[in-house]
């Protein structure tokens, strides 16, 4: 009973020239977002790796120098570009793309694609991921509101029902038809992201096996919700107003307002107070440039304790190295402490997101489809605290070349061998693992599949007392 | 003729729950939308505000210690008499109604770290950063813009979607059409009872809202904005009922047309830009800055000898600055013209990138809306490029105080600080934008409306 429904359904979808164009319009709309995401990856892939090229070549450009003004002078890291965020760029233009490492101070990475745009970069991203989220379900809707109540409307859920047919099977006819409809649009995009993440590595190709699935929960939600309503709405212009209603709360409104109802009950500071109050912490602990600073005092006794001195110029090693490295230490627990306290607002922001997602599945997807295409706010926190820890890495490896081997110099006129810089290690990053992704955003989807049941759960309900008139 | 319409569109309208429960709706969003912005900007122009003071009460105690030191005999400590001891954060205040529209609020630098021996190029590298959760700021703030711009429309096309086909599905349309009134004016005056009924007092909502959070001049021109802007929406779903049959197919027409002319034109708009102006990088700006600098470190003595060179009344023997900090300088200030013409050619592609979007505004009635929204709040790139030259131009005053003091080896004294220079951020002056807007977004809605009373002439035939 089940095929001949859902054929007859989905000819009818077949026959709908307007819901043939926007089917036509979201996929051609899809792929030129496909194609303008990959050309722009790999436009910064292509720019970042020159530009990491010319930091090496700037950075050993110093040649013998002394090793802490090496470390001020810094490093700057580019972000490197993750594989997936041609199909789902995330918050990635709102992300800093380069980072500047020096000693004393974690700063957060700068040149966001964001900035010193205009008007017009408040409309910008759209991306095949904003597709699916947005204009997919608008698809779903206009091809679905009309599945009972036109139907009804036009007599041919009465014809339906007094042919005998169960009204579970007229639903799943519906259903399976919407589903076809649903699989039409997804196949290809997927099939394209699967052939570009297989050559990237198994990991993103899991990745994007796994965002499909989301896809799909979502999609079918929405498959859910509108026959649903279709079947609840007398009139097929009643229930399309009402499906529109939730399409925008759910994929316009409630978005927005979560996150800043977010923002405002886990506030961040602004750059400048953030900024501020690390210097202000900073300040309270010694930097070490100065090694005659009091602060000091409890590891100089210590120092000699373990060297069995009496005075720092008995040391085998050079205070003032020591110092720098003790500077350090102290400056970068200060440095995490702060940024720490920022990260656990922004998870905390996420948590209050995941609350708004009951009422508006596009959330739960969101996450989980830039959490595992890697352009979501967690993988940057990850990418900053490796940043960080290959920071006081260097800066140790040249605080500590001071250490050895300026004993009885002036340390700031010491000057390094030139193979000291090119014996630093190059920051080498390895981003998380899909499984460590899924492990975080696990929550989403199980959302998106809660809402894919209740969504047909609803649907079977409302079926069930449909009427013929 | 026409009045004896509106007044019976009027009488209808005022028993349309609906129509109140919009208007209370969208009352109740712009107070919370007016409160969002207005809480934002406040923690911005906090932390701005709290930096730029401690850089003024920095001069004020140093001049105090000049004070003390006078009364007491003693020396001024070192970081008082260094002439480029001074270091000055200037930050660009926000303007009056900078509650309206605070998307743009981290777009560009606001606080520019000044020492007059720090190269030009770096000077807002300290606060460049962001803090603020990206996720926040992917989303947008829930400010006025955002309720203009994003659901104003839809605000006004649930009011006005239905207008005339309505009309045809009851039925009616027939009957009012053979009446001895001309369908122009029918629909005409339909649609001026809509505007008396939704689009003024839309209109008056958003200027109440921004009124408590802006000037009034603001107000008022955010007044004007919403109404014209709420007109184009009207005009367009008339346009809609005019082509369409049935209220569901008008239904669907004006939502499809929200999405196209609010979020599908902009994101091609701001795609096409991408492609045929990219964003010029900042980070290989930096590289080849860094470069440049490294490579003029490398010839610092060399430099420092031009440098003396090129002023022969530089004292030799030096009792307050050291030779060292004359080097730094001397090779800053090379670096800074050995970069320039990299720094002038990247300026030119921003430039480029931002004239192009400029134009591309007037394509879209929402980012025309935007960008005078955003020029409102004074987010805008003039207002912040403006910025950024006057904090340039307060670096080469502080340079031209500091060189002839570091040359003649002379330490500050508690008058230098009197006559230091100040930072005073100057408005740029008007540049007729909001006149372009306004006569672009007018130009557009007269173009709709032109459009329904030419199809409402086909109606009679």
């Amino acid at each position: 009973m089940l095929d001949p429904i859902a054929n007859a359904q989905w000819r009818v979808l077949l026959r709908d020239g307007r819901l043939k164009m926007l089917a036509l319009a979201t996929l051609l709309l899809t792929g030129i977002a496909l194609a303008g995401g990959s050309a722009r990856d790999a436009r910064l892939a292509s720019e970042r790796a020159e530009l990491t090229a010319e930091d090496a070549q700037i950075w050993t450009a110093q040649g013998s120098v002394n090793p802490h003004m090496a470390a001020h002078f810094g490093r700057y890291i580019s972000k490197p570009v993750s594989p997936l965020t041609f199909f789902d760029p995330g918050v990635t233009d709102q992300l800093g793309t380069v980072a500047r490492l020096e000693a004393h101070i974690q700063q957060p990475p700068r040149h966001r694609p964001s900035e010193g745009g205009g008007a017009l970069s408040r409309f910008g991203g759209f991306s095949p991921a904003l597709a699916l989220q947005l204009l997919a379900p608008l698809l779903v809707i206009l091809a679905g509101f009309s599945a009972f109540s036109g139907d009804r409307s036009r007599t041919i859920l009465r014809q339906e029902l007094a042919s005998g047919a169960p009204r579970r099977s007229l639903l799943l006819g519906r259903y399976t038809a919407l589903w076809r409809a649903i699989l039409v649009i997804l196949t290809p995009i997927f099939l394209v992201t699967f052939v570009v993440s297989i050559q990237a590595d198994v990991q993103v190709l899991s990745a994007s096996i796994a965002i499909a699935a989301g896809y799909l929960a979502y999609l079918l939600s929405w498959n859910g919700i509108t026959l649903g309503v279709s079947a609840l709405c007398r009139s097929a212009r009643t229930s399309l107003v009402i499906l529109l209603s939730i399409w925008l709360l759910s994929t316009f409104l409630v978005p927005r307002f979560a996150n800043d109802v977010a923002a405002r009950l886990a506030p961040t500071p602004t750059a400048a107070a953030f900024k501020a109050e690390i210097r202000a912490a900073l300040e309270g602990g010694p930097s070490g440039h100065n090694s005659s600073d009091e602060r000091l005092e409890s590891f100089k006794q210590a120092t000699l304790e373990r060297y069995g001195v009496e005075r720092i110029e008995d040391l085998p090693v050079s205070w003032s190295g020591l110092a720098l490295q003790e500077g350090e230490r102290i400056g970068t627990e200060i440095g995490n402490a702060q940024y720490e306290k920022l990260w656990r607002s922004y998870a905390q922001q996420q948590d209050i997101r995941r609350y708004f997602s009951v009422v508006s599945p596009l959330l739960a997807l969101k996450s989980w489809s830039s959490g595992l295409s890697r352009s979501d706010a967690s993988a940057h926190v990850d990418f900053v605290r490796a940043l960080e820890d290959y920071r006081f890495s260097f800066v140790t490896l040249l605080n500590e070349d001071i250490a050895t081997n300026a004993v009885g110099q002036d340390p700031w006129s010491y000057k390094a061998p030139d193979e000291l810089l090119h014996s630093i290690p190059p920051f080498d990053y390895t981003p998380p693992a899909v499984s460590d992704s899924l492990r975080r955003i696990w929550p989403d989807g199980a959302t998106l599949a809660l809402w894919a049941a209740l969504a047909f759960g609803i649907a079977v309900f409302t079926a069930r007392r449909v009427k013929p008139l | 003729m026409m009045s004896a319409v509106i007044k019976t569109e009027l009488r209808r309208g005022l028993r349309d729950r609906a129509l109140l429960v919009l208007i209370c709706l969208f009352a109740a969003l712009a107070t919370y939308a007016a409160w969002s912005g207005r809480t934002i900007t406040a923690a911005h122009a906090d932390a701005a505000n709290t930096i730029v003071q401690k850089s003024i009460d920095q001069r004020a105690e140093r001049r105090a210690e000049f004070a003390e030191a006078e009364s007491s005999g003693a020396e001024p400590s070192r970081r008082a008499i260094l002439p480029y001891a001074q270091i000055d954060h200037v930050a660009m205040p926000h303007a009056s109604g900078a509650a309206i529209s605070v998307s743009q609020i981290e777009a560009f630098p606001r606080i520019a770290r000044v020492t007059s021996i720090t190269n030009t190029h770096g000077i807002f590298d300290e606060f460049s950063g962001s803090t603020t959760n990206p996720e926040t700021l992917a989303a947008g703030p829930f400010d006025l813009a955002f309720l203009i711009v994003f659901l104003l429309p839809l605000f006004v096309l649930a009011g006005t979607f239905d207008l005339w086909t309505s009309e045809r599905e009851r039925g009616v349309a027939r009957q009012l059409l053979a009446e001895p009134i001309p369908s122009q004016i029918l629909v005409a005056g339909k649609i001026a009872a809509r505007c008396i009924l939704l689009v003024l007092p839309l209109s008056i909502i958003a200027a109440i809202a921004s009124a408590s959070v802006a000037d009034t001049g603001s107000a008022l021109l955010l007044f004007v904005y919403v109404a014209i802007y709420s007109l184009f929406w009207v005009g367009l779903a008339g346009l809609i009922n005019m082509v369409m049959a049935r209220p569901t197919g008008a239904a669907i027409t004006a939502g499809a047309a929200w999405l196209g002319f609010v979020l599908l034109l902009p994101a091609a708009l701001a795609a096409c830009l991408d492609v045929v102006a990219p964003n010029p990088s900042r980070a290989a700006l930096a590289n080849a800055s860094r470069l440049i600098l490294t490579e003029t470190q490398a010839k610092g003595e060399e430099v420092l000898e031009a440098y003396l060179n090129q002023h022969p009344t530089a004292t030799a023997e030096l009792q307050v600055v050291s030779q060292g900090a004359r080097r730094y300088y001397a090779v800053q200030l090379a670096a800074d013209r050995a970069v320039a013409p990299a720094i002038e050619a990247h300026r030119k592609a921003e430039d480029r990138r931002r004239n192009i979007a400029d134009q591309l505004r007037f394509l879209s009635p929402a980012v025309t809306v935007q960008s005078s929204l955003d020029r409102l709040a004074g987010f805008d790139a003039n207002r912040a490029l403006a910025f950024r030259e006057q904090a340039y131009t307060h670096l080469e005053a502080m340079r031209a105080f500091v060189t002839p003091l570091l040359l003649a080896d002379q330490a500050l004294t508690a008058s230098d600080y009197d006559v230091m220079p100040n930072f005073v951020f100057e408005e740029p002056a008007n540049d007729g934008r909001h006149v372009l807007n306004l006569l672009a977004l007018s130009g557009l809605t007269a173009l709709f409306f032109y459009g329904v009373l030419a199809s409402a002439r086909r109606l009679e035939t």
